[in-house]
């Protein structure tokens, strides 16, 4: 049909296409305007609609594409559950920490918990649930919050096993695996034959070792039985039954320890009913894990009972028959106690004996002390009689001596002279009891030694009995003496003083007496020698006994106690008392005492010498010195101290002096001689050619350490220049003096010089 | 199918009454569903009532449950096509959510004071985590303003979808009214912003093919709907020469078999004629301009094209448990005429179609005639979504 109606006429069809032309442009013109009709309403709506609906498939196809993969994703799942349930193994994924899909092995390993694992079930949760099913057995570790020990970092890779037993002897090995950050897979592997297999092996290896062990028990020399830790007999052998005696009946497997406790009580094998109480037994493994007993059994036999507690609770009782080895023992400790019985008796008697030696030996020392006691009061009795016998004697003296002056001249003149005499003689006669008596007492203070001048003491007594050997016509001399003995000086005095007077009696009138004292290696001996009557040797050893005489002594002059005194003194002293004599010739008494090394003291030197300048200077000194002048000033110097001199201005002058056959008592020599020559060459050469020990002193300005060392090594003083002469004197006393003591005169110490007083002028 | 379709809706609860007397009709609706578990309630009222009694009645007999609702051109009832019946839908609260505003002046139409207000609405209407929202629409069917309200709709709610029907007055196209708050108003449109835990499809269709014949409006007036002129020749009897019919004949059913669409973009929409005029004149149900090439239409298949149009599945593959129709007075004035009207009934009471007959369709930002809108509601979520 057209348009526009055909039947109408032309100008009207004309008009209509004219209206529609026109609508139509107004139309399109309308199109580019903004108007709000409804009819633009509608035509914007459904643009809009249009393109929502474009909009619509694109998402229906986005939807539809979703679908597919979703479909695609649905049959990949179906398959992994298809894949799973294939498995023979339990298959869990855990995402996120939530189960995700298992398979049913997985899911039924639990019946009990089986309904409760599912999708969105916790991997702790899981374990949880494990844990609590009481189909669970066992496992090998404590399962406590898996996800934790796999890590929260979410390192992949972290695996994870623990082994699980089921009800039924079933075993699983569970692992698990973190495969990515977010999936943790838990598989499930039955292990249930291997474990099985396992297990028949270790039996059969356990039933193997058994037998051998059995086989071992059996020819075990001891009898060994093992009990399970409730009681019960587990292993023995023959031996065992053997030595307990105890029928197989009575014992076999199944049987108990204290079934057999019992049967051997009641057949009264063994009496020892502690030993027989099992609960002792327990107690004692309880508490120390071993049990040893020794009980006699039956017939006589000894066994030794060990049981030792074994790992699993049980024990192991072990017997050996120690009969023989008892008995043995027995007879040994039999035979020990007899010997130690005889021994006791021994050790009595000994002690018994030492008693009565002891008992002896103190009635010895009370008769020892009774006799002392008596001898003490003798002596105190004889010392107080003398004492008192003094006084009166010394008052006789003192009228005899005035009536020696009222009788001079008189006829009575020779009677009050005798009567002195005997009065003199009374009073030293009361000494010598004196002495006597206090050297036999007991007291050990009798005598002091002490160190004493022998010289001096001896020119003492030559002083005081001159006047005597005056009056008889004896002529003494005395020998000085330059030597320091030890001893005591009150004894000492008086055994000398006793000893000359001795010899002054017996020497008649116109004979001599000497006093002297000589060096014999380190003792000095002190002599008196007499040209008296002599003693016969058969009388020379009765000579020190008291009142002991010899036969041609004179009434009232005799000093009977006089040799006696000297005898015990020098007992007391430790003096060697010597006598030589013969008949008609005279005699020779001798005392010989340490003397003193002189160099042990320390003290002062000077005081043992005669060590004043005043004192006698008559040495012989041999003087080197090249300077004449200085030879002559010294030398001038030294005469005038009373010295022989000899000068020399060489050390060849001085030999050829030696040779002459004068010998000096000292060398003098300076340092610096003619041609380079030394002092100290001079001196070893002199005391090479006379073969002594010439005592020297170097005079030198040098004061080098060295050269007083060289001169210390050689013994030979040192005194520097200019010379003090205050020093010089006093060194040339003490060197030759030294010199005359036998010394021993080490190289590393140098001689002490004596004591130098201030210088009095120089030279 | 048909099966399936014997099973009343689980989720709305329906009631109807032939009452003749207005009381007793409301009486027997409120007797029939539970009001305690009832959030909201839609109510259609068939011409035979007086409305004003039955927005009474609900008024008193509701015991404060809002109804919402309008006057209608026939009821999509659970027996299928209904003349007279009051249809009440209540919507249990367990399930639905609903806040309204009235839109009460329709002319003039004021853009911005009606966004306004459903802006507020929407802004007001709180969201609740995992329900789904939706907007229904219930306008004056003789407004002739549903065509720049669905589009500010549409506008002011790109987010939600809008589903609309206008009110309808049996066939007689005199005044429409709806129905909010106990009162029923004229000029006016309803706008309901559902929030619902059922998930929802929304579907519309139609059933025509265009033909050859083609067609320019050469006179016409945009407002009133009215097109004086076609090819340039007077309106009606040029549409009664094209459709081959007399002057005289022209009718409803003249109207509904012979639809004139409108091309755009290979998209035809329909566009209804209400009437013909003393004056030759053509009274269109939607918006028309001069200017405008329309083609005739015709129906073909409206059965099977029905059918497929219901033929509606969740996610889950289930069907609706029921849909809401807005169903065109027109189809169902062509089903009567081609005699399958109770064919129609067979194929929505199987689908649980519940609704009315209406003067026009708003979908998807457009006025329409001659369709089918309707919104299937779909029970809950058996399982989570994948």
């Amino acid at each position: 049909m057209s348009l526009i109606d055909a039947s109408q006429p032309p100008e009207v069809r004309l008009e209509r296409q004219e209206r529609i032309i026109a609508a139509l442009m107004r139309r399109a013109d309308r199109q580019n305007e903004l108007s709000l009709s409804a009819y633009s309403a509608f035509q914007s709506a459904i643009e809009l609609q249009a393109q929502v609906a474009a909009k619509t498939r694109d998402l229906e196809r986005a939807a539809s594409e979703l679908e597919t993969m979703r479909g695609d994703r649905e049959r990949t799942r179906r398959n992994l559950h298809e894949a799973l349930s294939a498995m023979h193994e339990g298959f869990a994924l855990f995402t996120e920490g939530r189960l995700d899909v298992c398979n049913d092995l997985f899911r039924n390993l639990l019946p009990d918990i089986a309904d409760r694992v599912g999708t969105g079930l916790s991997l702790d949760g899981y374990f949880e649930l494990m844990v609590q099913s009481r189909h669970l057995v066992s496992t090998d570790r404590k399962i406590h919050r898996p996800a934790a020990q796999l890590g929260g970092s979410g390192e992949a890779g972290i695996v994870m096993s623990i082994l699980i037993e089921i009800s039924g002897d079933i075993w699983y090995q569970l692992g698990l695996q973190r495969t990515s950050s977010d999936n943790v897979v838990l598989l499930l592997t039955d292990i249930t034959p291997i474990v099985r297999q396992n297990r028949s092996e270790r039996k059969t290896l356990i039933d193997r070792q058994a037998d051998y062990l059995q086989a071992v028990f059996e020819h075990m020399s001891s009898g060994v039985c093992t009990f399970s830790p409730e009681g019960a007999v587990m292993m023995q052998n023959r031996q065992f039954r053997h030595l307990l005696d105890v029928p197989m009946t009575e014992f076999g497997r199944g049987s108990t320890l204290e079934r057999l406790l019992g049967f051997m009580q009641a057949k009264a094998l063994i009496r020892d009913d502690a030993f027989l109480e099992v609960a002792n037994w327990r107690e004692q493994l309880k508490k120390t894990g071993w049990l040893r007993r020794r009980v006699r059994h039956g017939k006589g036999r000894v066994l030794d009972v060990q049981a030792n507690t074994l790992p699993d609770g049980g024990f192991l009782v072990e017997l050996k028959d120690v009969t023989l080895e008892s008995r043995a023992t027995e007879m040994l400790e039999n035979r020990v106690m007899e010997r130690t019985a005889e021994l006791t008796r021994a050790n009595a008697r000994l002690t018994e004996q030492f008693e009565e030696m002891a008992r002896v030996e103190e009635e010895l020392r009370l008769a020892k002390e009774r006799a002392e006691a008596a001898v003490s009061s003798k002596t105190r009795f004889l010392a107080a009689a003398s004492h008192d016998l003094l006084q009166p004697i010394n008052a006789a003296k003192l009228l005899i001596s005035t009536l020696q002056e009222a009788a001079q001249g008189s006829h009575l003149l020779p009677m009050v002279d005798r009567l002195h005499r005997a009065f003199s003689s009374t009073e030293q006669l009361l000494h010598a009891l004196l002495d006597i008596s206090r050297l036999d007492s007991a007291d050990p203070d009798a005598v002091t030694p002490a160190e004493v001048n022998l010289g001096a003491l001896m020119e003492s007594v030559f002083a005081d009995q001159l006047p005597l050997a005056e009056a008889k016509g004896v002529r003494l001399d005395l020998v000085p003496a330059h030597v320091v003995v030890r001893s005591d000086p009150v004894y000492l005095h008086r055994s000398i003083q006793n000893l000359v007077v001795n010899a002054i009696q017996y020497t008649e009138t116109g004979g001599r007496v000497l006093l002297g004292a000589r060096r014999q290696g380190g003792r000095a001996v002190l002599e008196v020698w007499d040209t008296g009557i002599g003693i016969r040797r058969a009388d020379q050893a009765r000579i020190f006994e008291e009142f002991a005489r010899a036969g041609a002594a004179r009434v009232g002059t005799g000093m009977g106690l006089g040799l006696s005194v000297v005898d015990r003194a020098c007992r007391h002293l430790g003096h060697a008392l010597g006598v030589r004599s013969a008949p008609g010739r005279g005699s020779v008494f001798s005392i010989a005492m340490d003397v003193v090394d002189w160099r042990a003291r320390r003290g002062d030197p000077a005081a043992l010498i005669p060590a004043t300048s005043e004192g006698p200077f008559a040495h012989h000194v041999l003087m080197i010195e090249n300077d004449p002048d200085v030879l002559f000033a010294f030398a001038e110097r030294l005469r005038l101290w009373g010295a022989r001199v000899i000068g020399a201005g060489s050390g060849a002058e001085a030999l050829a002096r030696l040779e002459d056959g004068m010998r000096p008592d000292i060398v003098l020599a300076d340092y610096h001689l003619d041609g380079g020559a030394t002092g100290l060459g001079a001196v070893a050469a002199l005391r090479d050619v006379c073969g002594a020990h010439l005592p020297a002193i170097l005079v030198t300005a040098d004061r080098s350490e060295a050269l007083r060392r060289e001169a210390a090594r050689a013994d030979i003083a040192v005194i520097p220049k200019p010379v003090k002469l205050a020093h010089l004197r006093p060194l040339i006393n003490w060197a030759v003096w030294r010199a005359g003591i036998p010394t021993k005169v080490s190289n590393d110490s140098a001689p002490r010089s004596p004591r130098l007083g201030p210088g009095k002028g120089d030279i | 199918m048909r099966d399936e379709g014997l099973r009343p809706p689980l989720h709305v609860h329906v009631a109807t009454s032939e009452a003749a007397e207005a009381g007793a009709a409301v009486a027997e609706v409120v007797a029939g569903v539970d009001l305690a578990a009832t959030c909201f309630a839609l109510v259609f009222i068939p011409k035979c009532l007086d409305a004003g009694a039955v927005a009474r009645g609900l008024s008193a007999k509701m015991g404060g449950v809002p109804v919402f609702g309008c006057t209608s051109a026939g009821q999509i009832t659970p027996e299928g096509y209904a003349s007279e019946a009051l249809l009440l839908m209540a919507f249990p609260r367990a399930h639905f959510r609903c806040a309204s505003v009235l839109i009460d002046r329709l002319r003039p139409f004021s853009i911005s004071g009606i966004a306004g207000a459903v802006e507020r609405l929407d802004a007001q209407f709180r969201h609740t985590p995992g329900w789904n929202r939706l907007a229904l629409l219930f306008a004056d069917g003789m407004s002739k303003q549903e065509d720049l309200l669905i589009s500010t709709l549409e506008t002011v709610l790109p987010d939600t979808p809008v589903f609309g029907g206008s009110a309808g007055d049996g066939l007689e196209f005199n005044e429409t009214f709806v129905l909010h708050d106990g009162r029923l108003m004229k000029d006016a449109a309803l706008v309901l912003m559902v929030e619902t835990a059922l998930s929802f499809q929304g579907v519309n269709f139609d059933h025509f093919q265009p033909t050859e014949e083609q067609l320019v409006i050469t006179g016409a007036d945009p407002e009133d709907r009215l097109v004086f002129e076609i090819n340039g020749a007077p309106a009606a009897p040029e549409y009664a020469r094209i459709v081959g019919c007399a002057r005289a004949d022209l009718s409803p059913r003249i109207f509904a078999e012979n639809p004139i669409l409108v091309h755009h973009r290979g998209r035809y929409y329909v566009r209804a004629i209400a009437d013909a005029t003393e004056t030759d004149a053509l009274s269109f149900m939607a918006a028309i301009d001069d200017g405008v090439i329309m083609t005739l239409g015709r129906g073909r298949g409206m059965i099977e094209n029905l059918r497929a149009g219901l033929d509606l599945s969740d996610a889950e593959g289930a069907p609706p448990d029921f849909i809401l129709g807005f169903d065109c007075v027109l189809r169902r004035l062509e089903a009567e005429q081609k005699q399958i009207a109770h064919e129609v009934s067979d194929v929505f009471r199987a689908r649980r179609v519940l609704g009315f007959n209406t003067y026009g369709e708003q979908h998807g930002g457009v006025h329409m005639n001659q369709t089918f809108v309707g919104v299937a509601f779909f029970g809950p979520a058996r399982g989570g979504p994948i």
